[in-house]
Formats: C-alpha cells, sequence, structure tokens
C-alpha cells in the first residue's frame, strides 16, 4: 500500500532525511522510531504531500505522489503531532469540514460522524466549540478529523505527545481499529513501549537515516537477550582520553561489548549482565570512573536504540 | 471541485461569525473612516455655517441702515434679524442665535463725526465659533471706520456738521470747497491705487477638473477603497492563524487542497468584502444622495478589486515568518498605497506628480472610476480590470509559489 524507496531531503546542505526506503502492506501498522529531529516528521511530510522531497519515489497504493499527487492524496489521512483543529467550531463541524475536503458528505457523512463521535468518547459533547475541550479529547477528536473519510493509508504523527493515560489507551485503541479495517498505518513516536505495543514492522531512524529496520521479531532477534548496563557517574579530574582509562579489553574479557563510553556515562552489553555485575564494578574501582548509580535495562527496542546509537531515545 | 469549495467557504463563514467582535469592527471600519474623513475636511454635509444675529436698529439712520446692509451681505456668513432690543435679548436668553446687536440711537452721527460710541453686543456661550466671526466682523467695521476718517476726515465731519445754523443748506462756496476737496482726496488715492500695483491674472486650466461637486463627492470613493485596502488586509490575516493552528498542514494534503484553499479564502473574503461595501455604498445612497444607478458598477468593480487585493496582501503575508512580521509588511503597502492612491487627499488636489503615480496604482485607478460614477460621468474601466487583474496574479501565483517554499519545501 505504501512504497518508499530512497527517500532524500535536504535543506540548504543539512540532510534532513537520507535515502529511506521500506513498504507498508494493508493492515499493517509501520513503526518510526527515532529521537527528536531524527527526520521522522519530515518523512511524513513528504509522505502526504506536504513536502517536497529533494529526491526518491513514494507510491500511495497505484499511485505515485509526486506525479498523480491528488490521486495518492485522496487515499490518505493524517493525523499531525500538533492539534490541526478550528478551536471556534464544534466537534461535529470539524469533522464535517475535513470529511467535506475529502468529499464525504451527506448521509454517508452523519452516519460516519455518528460513529467517530462514539468512538472517541464525545458524541455528548458534539455541539460545543472544542476550545471548551481538555486536551486528551482534543487529541481524540484530532485523530477522529484523521480518519472521517475512511482512508486507505493513514499518518500518524506522534498522536499521543502530551495526552493523559486515559486518553492514550483510547488513542492506541483506535489505531488499531484502524489496522484491522485494512488500513496501512505508518506510525512514528519517540515512545518504544507503544512502538512495542502496536508495530507490526518497524524503522529505526536517526539523523534522517534508517539504523535499523524489520519486523518487531526481527528486531528483537537483533537486540538478542543481552542486557544493556549503565554505569552512571563521571571521570576524575585530569584524564582526557577516557575511554582507554576504563581499560575496555578488561571489559571485553568479562564478557560485555562496550557500547559507548563519555564522561559521565559508561554502556554495555553483556548476557545475563546482571551476575557478572560484582565483577564490572569491582573492575571499574580501580578506574579513574567514579560509578554513582547503575541502570539494568532488559532486552528491548530502547536497548536496541542505545546499542546502535550510543544515545538514549530521549535525548 | 464545488462542493469542497463550498465546504471551505461554509467553514470560513462560520469562523466568522463564531467572532461577532471582529465582524463588527470590520463593519465599523467604513463609518469610523467617513466619520474622521468628514470631521478632518469640516464636515461632508456641504452646508455653510452662518451667524444668526438679531440686531436692534435704534437709531434708523441712512447710516445705521447702511451697517445693517453691510452685515447681511450674501458673501458674509451672518444673517441678520431686525428687531426691537428686548425681543433680541429675550431670543439670546432662549439661546437663540448667535449674537444680538444694538446700534443706540446716535449712532449715525457718531460714526460721521468719530466720536465716542458703545454698540451692545450680546453673544452665545454654547457657540463658540459663529459669535466669534460676528464679533471679529464688527472688529473690522471699526477698523475701516477709523482708517476712513484719516483719509477722508474732514470732508466727512463738515458734512456731518450740516450748513451754519443760520441757512438750511450749504452755500455755494461750501460747496465747492467741500468737492474740491473731495476731487483731491479721490485723485491723490487714484494716484496711488491706479492703476493698481500688483495684478492678479486668474486663467483657468483646460484639465482644471470641476470643483464644484459636493464635497462628500470628493471623499466618498476614497474611503470606499480605504475601506476595501484595511478588510482584504485584515482578512488576509486569517491564513497566518490556519498557518499556526496548523489546520493548514492539513488542509494541504487533501487531493487539491492547495486550489481549493486559495480560491475559497479569496472568495470567502471577497464575499464578505462585497457584503460590508453593499452596506455602505446603499448608506452612501440614502445619505449622500448617490445616484443609485451607480451603485452597482461601483460595487461590482470594488468586489473584484477587492479580490485582487486579498491575494496580494495573502501573497506579501507568505513572506513574513510570523504574523507579526506580515502584518508589518503589508502596512508598509497599505499605507503608501492608501496616501498616494487618492484616499487620504482627493487625486484631484494632489501635486501633478504624485497624483500621476497615484492613478498608477490600482486602489487609485479604482478610486478615479467610482469618482466619475459617483460624479455621474462616464468612466473607462478597462485600465482598471487590467491593473487587478495583473495584481491578483502576481498576488495568487506569489501566494502558491509563497505556501510551497514556507509549509510545503
Amino acid at each position: 500500500m505504501i512504497r518508499v524507496t530512497g527517500l532524500h531531503k535536504k535543506y540548504g546542505e543539512d540532510v534532513a532525511v537520507d535515502e529511506l526506503s521500506f513498504s507498508v502492506e494493508a493492515g499493517q501498522v509501520f513503526g518510526l522510531l527515532g529521537p527528536n529531529g531524527a527526520g521522522k516528521s519530515t518523512t511524513i511530510g513528504c509522505l502526504s504531500g506536504l513536502v517536497h522531497p529533494t529526491r526518491g519515489s513514494i507510491h500511495i497504493g497505484a499511485y505515485d505522489l509526486l506525479s498523480a499527487g491528488a490521486k495518492a492524496k485522496a487515499l490518505i489521512g493524517i493525523v499531525p503531532q500538533e492539534i490541526a483543529l478550528y478551536e471556534d467550531l464544534s466537534a461535529f463541524e470539524n469533522l464535517r469540514f475535513f470529511a467535506g475536503i475529502h468529499d464525504l458528505t451527506g448521509s454517508a457523512f452523519q452516519t460516519r460522524a455518528t460513529e467517530l463521535l462514539r468512538a472517541v468518547g464525545l458524541e455528548d459533547r458534539s455541539k460545543e466549540p472544542i476550545k471548551q475541550f481538555s486536551g486528551g479529547m482534543q487529541r481524540r477528536l484530532n485523530f477522529a478529523c484523521g480518519i472521517v473519510h475512511r482512508p486507505q493509508v493513514l499518518f500518524c504523527d506522534e498522536p499521543t505527545v502530551g495526552v493523559d493515560p486515559q486518553s492514550r489507551v483510547h488513542l492506541l485503541d483506535l489505531v488499531r481499529a484502524e489496522r484491522e479495517r485494512g488500513t496501512a498505518v505508518i506510525y512514528t513516536t519517540h515512545y518504544m513501549e507503544e512502538a512495542e505495543q502496536l508495530c507490526d514492522a518497524l524503522m529505526i531512524v536517526d539523523h534522517g537515516r534508517a539504523i535499523a529496520s524489520g519486523t518487531m521479531d526481527a528486531l528483537r532477534a537483533q537486540v538478542g537477550e543481552r542486557d544493556l548496563i549503565q554505569l552512571n557517574g563521571h571521570f576524575a579530574d585530569g584524564v582526557v582520553d577516557y575511554r582507554p582509562a576504563i581499560q575496555p579489553a578488561a571489559i571485553e574479557a568479562m564478557g560485555y561489548d562496550l557500547v559507548s563510553v563519555d564522561t559521565q556515562r559508561v554502556q554495555c552489553t553483556g548476557s545475563q549482565g546482571a551476575r557478572r555485575l560484582n565483577e564490572l564494578l569491582t573492575h571499574m574501582g580501580t578506574t579513574p570512573f567514579s560509578v554513582e548509580g547503575i541502570n539494568l535495562l532488559r532486552p528491548s527496542l530502547e536497548s536496541l536504540f542505545i546499542k546502535l546509537t550510543g544515545r538514549e531515545l530521549r535525548e | 471541485m464545488m462542493r469542497t469549495l463550498g465546504v471551505h467557504i461554509d467553514k470560513d463563514i462560520k469562523l466568522l461569525f463564531a467572532d461577532p467582535w471582529a465582524l463588527a469592527l470590520s463593519l465599523a471600519i467604513p463609518l469610523v473612516l467617513g466619520g474622521l474623513m468628514s470631521l478632518a475636511f469640516g464636515g461632508a454635509t456641504d452646508v455653510q455655517p452662518t451667524a444668526e444675529v438679531w440686531l436692534a436698529d435704534e437709531d434708523d439712520s441712512f447710516w445705521s441702515d447702511a451697517l445693517v446692509q453691510v452685515l447681511d451681505n450674501d458673501q458674509i456668513p451672518i444673517d441678520i434679524t431686525v428687531t426691537d432690543w428686548a425681543s433680541a435679548q429675550a431670543a439670546m436668553d432662549r439661546g437663540d442665535g448667535s449674537a444680538a446687536i444694538r446700534l443706540p440711537e446716535g449712532f449715525g452721527q457718531a460714526f460721521l463725526k468719530e466720536e465716542p460710541l458703545t454698540l451692545d453686543v450680546i453673544t452665545n456661550p454654547a457657540q463658540t465659533i459663529l459669535p466669534g466671526i460676528v464679533t471679529g466682523f464688527l472688529d473690522i467695521l471699526r477698523e475701516g471706520h477709523f482708517y476712513l476718517h484719516r483719509l477722508a476726515g474732514g470732508p466727512i465731519k463738515a458734512i456731518a456738521q450740516g450748513p451754519p445754523s443760520d441757512n438750511k443748506l450749504f452755500a455755494n462756496a461750501q460747496i465747492a470747497a467741500l468737492s474740491i476737496e473731495i476731487n483731491g482726496l479721490m485723485s491723490d488715492l487714484e494716484a496711488r491705487l491706479l492703476p493698481p500695483q500688483l495684478e492678479l491674472d486668474t486663467q483657468a486650466r483646460a484639465d482644471e477638473p470641476k470643483l464644484n461637486k459636493p464635497l462628500s463627492h470628493f471623499l466618498l470613493p476614497g474611503i470606499l477603497v480605504m475601506t476595501l485596502l484595511f478588510l482584504t488586509q485584515g482578512f488576509s490575516d486569517q491564513l497566518w492563524r490556519e498557518r499556526e493552528v496548523p489546520t493548514l498542514r492539513r488542509v494541504l494534503s487533501a487531493p487539491h487542497g492547495l486550489r481549493d484553499f486559495l480560491i475559497s479564502k479569496t472568495l470567502s473574503a471577497t464575499a464578505v468584502t462585497s457584503s460590508i461595501l453593499g452596506f455602505c455604498l446603499v448608506l452612501s445612497a440614502l445619505v449622500l444622495n448617490i445616484e443609485w444607478a451607480a451603485l452597482l458598477p461601483i460595487w461590482m468593480l470594488a468586489s473584484f478589486a477587492g479580490a485582487a487585493f486579498y491575494l496580494l496582501f495573502a501573497f506579501l503575508g507568505t513572506l513574513a515568518s510570523s504574523q507579526r512580521g506580515a502584518n508589518l509588511i503589508t502596512n508598509m503597502l497599505v499605507f503608501p498605497l492608501i496616501m498616494v492612491g487618492g484616499s487620504f487627499f482627493p487625486l484631484e488636489s494632489m501635486p501633478k506628480g504624485i497624483a500621476t503615480l497615484g492613478r498608477l496604482t490600482p486602489n487609485g485607478k479604482l478610486v478615479e472610476n467610482v469618482s466619475a460614477w459617483v460624479a455621474g460621468e462616464p468612466t473607462q474601466v478597462i485600465g482598471t480590470l487590467l491593473f487587478c487583474t495583473l495584481t491578483g496574479l502576481i498576488g495568487g501565483l506569489g501566494f502558491v509559489r509563497g505556501i510551497r517554499r514556507g509549509v510545503l519545501s
């Protein structure tokens, strides 16, 4: 349903999206994961026809987005990161407008609006101006406006940012319902747990480049069964070349893989890493690095991201 | 396409009515501008203010009657009603009139003999300007009387004294002496005043516009076009709200989103602007006696120009990186256009170079057309239509480019 090949976008000399290629089938939720500024929103902008890519091709259904934009756009629904609604209009009027611009009007719209307002829990307040709504209610309506015309392709750009837990669950259920309906969904987020719950396949992006991609199972295999150990602290004064100072060979001899070292953190992975933690801490005591805290992360997308980039997803 | 345009326009109209204060302010713009311009130019009613003066002539002489005739001249903004002093005082007590004047018995003799005399004058404290005109005019007469006696005091006093008491008539020798003195005085004055030392040669230019139309007819076209510019500038500002919310991104992701957005926004703005202009024109016809037949062409051309102005302002707004910047840029265009385009000052009263420049602006062209229609004269609209079409095209294409660069980059 969605086929992206060699997508590339430059702003001047800055590369925002660097040769991304992927495809998403109908009834599949494809996650696009990465920290802020990784290029997720630019990618969604390109896919929805709002941003003109520097090169690459995008096919939505049978249509090339760049050459048959209107036909391709007719298949698309967007749930943007910001609340893109008219606050002086009611929930019903917002739905009617966004349905109308996709040519859904009359009794077909009435049926769909009733169904959607019930689904997002706003049927009792559909006539009120939405500026009187809470943030969570506006988020739910924001989602409803993106799917009111029953798109075959749905782009959700971090739809749960700043949402209360109840509305978050509600929104994730709505995404699942779209998947059940056969919609191809691209879902960007920097919440790993959301991606793990929701996505059938995903791509992790950083600095515009794909650093890992595949189905959830394939990515879990890439993470392996290795725990991620984070040692937080700092180097004693005067240590300039701090990587050699912790004696990487000794750490690797214990069965750990060193992921990253900086002035305040040493990260490594290890199979059943917790068992050898004493040995690791004893070794660190012999180095200029003073350990003040320890995090042990079980195998997850989060630990995969750290393993691949040396950075946490939220950095 | 028509259905989606209808959806857009329906939404825009709903948003407009969701903010009734903004709508009321839009309606108030022409009324406020009209009021301010009328005040600035001394009122648009074309009725000259006149001081109503009660005059009691208790002297009833040739000279007091002459003063009444002088004051009751059409060239002077004073309207004299001759009555007795008690009635004049009573009228002033009621607040009727601007002033009351009493010419006491002996006024004529005192005038001729240059003797001290007191005129009783009562002015209306409720009025500020008109009583001042009356007292000012009396001051001028007093000064004139002084200089008349400096020039011809001797003969005047001799005439005032009359013939010697023994005779009823002047003796021939006395008449001859007075005649010689007056003749010498006139010859002396003639030598100084005739021919005049300065001559004013007034010639009407062939292209001099006729200035015999009422002031309101001069001001109305400018006020209408100024209103049009302010309204369209205000509506173009709403594009920024859509950009910041950002509903614009969502709208543009729909099929033909940019096309439908631009057309519908222009149509919505034009519909509202036309409605307000229509209201103003009907009001003008009722209050300022503008011909009803002139309203339709003015309304149609102004509505067309409004769409062009809207597109131009929409384009300029895309050049800015913030709503405030967009306001600044459009203001930088609106005010010069208003100044040179005949809205603040009628094109007829502007220096030739500036007026020529003003006539080359789309709003200046529109002002000329509207002025002609208001005056009931024929006018060519082809130039205005071409200028507005060009303005609209530049605005529309610029807007599309600006949106593509700013939102769709």
